[in-house]
């Protein structure tokens, strides 16, 4: 879908801003919003280009440098870290020979920590995209990532 | 038996993704119920109930439903707060995966109470499954004519829109959440006016928790003056826990309030995983107390955990066992903190930070006397001074330990010149 379409989907009211971004960033191959693109969403939603960019910056899903074409976020919080025994950030890091914050060579994958995503029952977890995975052991880690990176 | 199922009776007996499935468990019967009461009769049975919010603060649902009732406003809002992001809370998630029309059903009947016209539900990002569970309930719920215009052949009509929230823990503060649902970056407003009185686009806004609205159908189905004798006095009803830690099993629990908390780890989370021993507690999430083993016989309800000064409700339990050591705990949590703080207020913005590396000097043995009166005050100015409720409960696990863990502190001090 491309954002004229997305544009035309939503009514031109200022409070539809989150979610066209959202789907926006969804259909894009490297998920982030460039400065024509956030300029073309002000226009449509009249508001101001700062206000666009406001959100923007405030929201951690969205991103205005290219990421990888997969997001991995590994939660951080108190209730994964006591059951994490083989530390997931470190696993994930090591198979990918980047760190935290960075993308991989290739594009393919960025990684990001992520405060609780909401499955402490089944932890440690992390979130690929729109996918959750929970129960993780060092295996599963680089199994999953394997699986993705095809 | 501990458990008792009030508002998760249908979780994992009903296809989540059936409707007819949830009209032949009783489904939308209280909303039919409801609307063959007045707006005030419903109102007065959820105030028998003795109902307080689920969703922190412990507020009394049915004074928040009569502020907006009073309200003139032809337009009024009403939201279900789904942002749940409080590290160790996930009963909300639960709830919109395997009941999702009952989430509807209660925002219908506060919405026929209240004379609102439209609702919302917030729902984390990160919440992918939910999302799209209650995007499909909604659509389902029109179309059975339980949602949209002329509800039930009467003059009542409610629609219910949902709005995915882009990885936000402070847009669970209301008026954060209010501004998130408007299009602007979640920054809270000063209060008053409140919700109530000045909400969404400037009209008057509902907002309650999950849990808070589920409650509503059950309480219209036994009556309120049932529910009322169920948990205890101050807290009536039950109330869902989340065990989440090093525990044989962890998980969702429904239990009646003023349940000792050592039988719910004890009983429902079979102990502390692999024969360790519990070295803390924390309870409620990231933003409640720090408890030592010898206080667990303290009870689950709103009244005892009034004595944290936090606004904490009894949602989550995190166990962590004695190979974790506590400053280490304390600084993971400050970090949750100063990464989710908003930036608007000084207290919060700068005292987390300093809270950072004061913890760190505790960590590595380098804290003088000095730095403990230091923490003792920034923890308690950012307590007090802080605008929204994240500056406010975010040092109550250092306050807490403080009090609780207080020879630990003072055992990693360093006195100069001895
Ligand atoms: C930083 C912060 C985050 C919050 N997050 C949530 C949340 O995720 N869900 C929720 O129901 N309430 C949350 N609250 C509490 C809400 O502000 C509000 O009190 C609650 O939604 C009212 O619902 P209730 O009356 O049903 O408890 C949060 C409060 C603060 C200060
Ligand atoms: S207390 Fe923190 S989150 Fe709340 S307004 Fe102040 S800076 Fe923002
Ligand atoms: S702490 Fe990791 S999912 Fe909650």
């Amino acid at each position: 879908m491309s954002l004229k379409t997305i544009l035309s989907n939503h009514p031109n009211q200022p409070d539809q801003l989150i979610g066209i971004l959202l789907e926006l960033q969804a259909e894009k191959d490297r998920s982030f919003v460039t400065e024509e693109e956030a300029r073309e969403i002000a226009n449509h939603l009249g508001v101001t280009e700062s206000r666009v960019c406001a959100v923007l910056s405030f929201y951690s899903f969205f991103a205005t440098e290219p990421r990888g074409k997969h997001v991995i976020r590994v939660c951080k919080d108190v209730p994964c870290h006591v059951v994490d025994d083989f530390d997931v950030l470190k696993t994930v890091e090591e198979f990918l020979g980047v760190k935290a914050g960075q993308t991989t060579a290739n594009q393919k994958f960025t990684i990001e920590t992520s405060s609780c995503l909401g499955c402490c029952d089944h932890g440690p977890a992390m979130r690929i995209d729109e996918t959750l995975y929970v129960d993780l052991t060092a295996d599963r880690v680089r199994a999953i990532i394997a699986d993705i990176r095809g | 038996m501990l458990e008792r199922k009030l508002v998760s009776a249908r979780c994992g007996v009903i296809n989540p993704m059936s409707t007819d499935d949830y009209l032949a468990h009783d489904g939308y019967k209280s909303l039919e119920k409801a609307m063959t009461l007045t707006k005030e009769a419903v109102i007065a049975e959820v105030k028998t109930a003795g109902l307080r919010g689920r969703g922190g603060a412990g507020f009394p649902t049915a004074m928040k439903m009569a502020s907006l009732a009073i309200e003139a406003d032809p337009e009024k809002y009403v939201v279900c707060n789904a942002d749940e992001g409080e590290p160790g809370n996930f009963k909300d998630r639960y709830l919109l995966e395997n009941d999702p029309h009952s989430v509807l059903e209660g925002m219908a009947i506060v919405g026929y109470a209240t004379g609102a016209t439209k609702g919302y539900i917030y729902i984390r990002g990160e919440y992918d499954l939910p999302i799209r569970t209650m995007r499909w309930t909604v659509e389902q719920a029109g179309r059975r004519g339980y949602l949209g215009r002329m509800i039930l052949g009467c003059d009542f009509t409610f629609d219910v829109e949902i709005r995915s929230g882009a990885g936000s823990y402070v847009c669970g503060e209301e008026f954060a959440l209010i501004e998130s649902i408007e299009g602007k970056p979640g920054r809270t407003r000063v209060k008053p006016p409140f919700p109530t009185q000045h909400g969404i686009f400037g009209k008057p806004t509902l907002i309650s928790n999950v849990e808070t609205f589920v409650n509503i159908p059950v309480i219209l189905a036994i009556g309120g003056s049932e529910f009322a004798k169920i948990g205890t006095k101050s807290s009536t009803g039950t109330k869902l826990i989340c065990l989440s830690g090093n525990l044989n099993h962890r998980g969702i629990f429904e239990i009646p309030f003023g349940v000792p908390i050592r039988a719910v780890i004890d009983e429902l989370g079979g102990g502390c995983a692999n024969n360790r021993k519990i070295r803390m507690v924390q309870l409620g999430g990231a933003c409640g107390p720090i408890i030592p083993p010898f206080m667990l016989d303290m009870t689950i309800d709103y009244e005892r955990f009034e004595e944290f000064e936090s606004k904490t409700g009894a949602g989550a339990i995190i166990v962590i066992d004695d190979r974790f050591d506590l400053f280490k705990i304390l600084l993971r949590i400050v970090k949750f903190f100063a990464h989710e703080s908003c930036g608007k207020c000084v207290p919060c913005r700068e005292g987390n930070a300093q809270l950072s590396i004061m913890l760190e000097k505790f960590i590595d043995r380098r804290a003088t006397p000095t730095d403990l009166l230091s923490l003792e005050s920034l923890a308690r100015v950012m307590h007090q001074t802080s605008l929204c409720g994240l500056g406010q409960t975010c040092p109550t696990s250092i306050i807490a330990a403080l009090r609780y863990f207080r020879e630990d502190f003072l055992e990693r001090i360093e006195y100069p010149g001895i």
